[in-house]
């Protein structure tokens, strides 16, 4: 289920976290991507959305959960790609 | 930290593995056939006639070297002057589809438009394949 089927302020909440993140995170794309071998994914949608379909290798940490206890599971010693859905 | 922000929708279009409940589902990159002639936009009709003729499929595609589509050659318009350009002779454009359509979505657009082939190429345009409606019940 895309994000598009969620609630407008459930998605409202998820854009301004997604956007403080987007902050703090370089744009890559698939060709970036594929050029970060030993990255760990992240996905951040909901959990219900990473158990239909998501990236090869991918872990999930939804973005309404994410804090300093939930990505303490990260390696700090390699580098960190997250995405969601598509361009929020 | 990276954001890879086209996202999982990006991932999906290209006709890349996934993992999860749905990730053995039928989609229209696993249907596709890559076996479509393709030539170069400098490429003459004399070049390509032949292995369109003697393909199953009807046409050919006109690609960039990164493999994408430019436009199709059609077997009914490869009866010219031989030396005329793959780019003189193609229909520009050709509808495309994403790689990540289910067969029924596949199925509904090209009921809808009238057509007999799905093109099915990544975001970039770059070719993937064909499928053909007979494939899809």
């Amino acid at each position: 289920m895309a994000p598009s089927a969620f609630k407008p302020a459930v998605r409202a909440r998820a854009k301004k976290r997604k956007n403080s993140m987007k902050a703090l995170a370089t744009a890559i794309d698939i060709h970036g991507l594929r050029a970060l071998l030993d990255a760990q994914l992240v996905e951040v949608l909901p959990a219900e959305e990473y158990e239909e379909e998501h990236l090869p290798g991918a872990i999930n940490l939804p973005l309404k959960q994410l804090d300093a206890e939930t990505a303490a599971a990260l390696d700090r010693g390699r580098p960190v790609i997250v995405y969601c859905w598509d361009y929020i | 930290m990276y954001d890879y922000a086209p996202g999982k929708e990006d991932w999906l279009a290209r006709g890349l593995p996934t993992e999860g409940e749905k990730a053995d589902a039928p989609r229209a990159w696993k249907l596709a056939r890559d076996d479509v002639v393709t030539c170069s936009l400098s490429d003459t009709v004399g070049d390509v006639r032949e292995r369109i003729l003697a393909s199953p499929y009807g046409f050919g595609f006109v690609v960039t070297g990164d493999g994408c589509v430019l436009g199709r050659m059609r077997r009914s318009a490869l009866d010219c002057d031989p030396s005329l350009t793959a780019e003189r002779v193609m229909e520009p454009g050709p509808s495309t589809v994403r790689a990540d359509l289910s067969p029924e979505e596949l199925r509904e657009k090209l009921d809808r438009k009238g057509f007999r082939w799905a093109v099915v190429t990544t975001p970039d345009g770059v070719l993937i394949g064909v499928v053909p409606r007979s494939a899809l019940g």
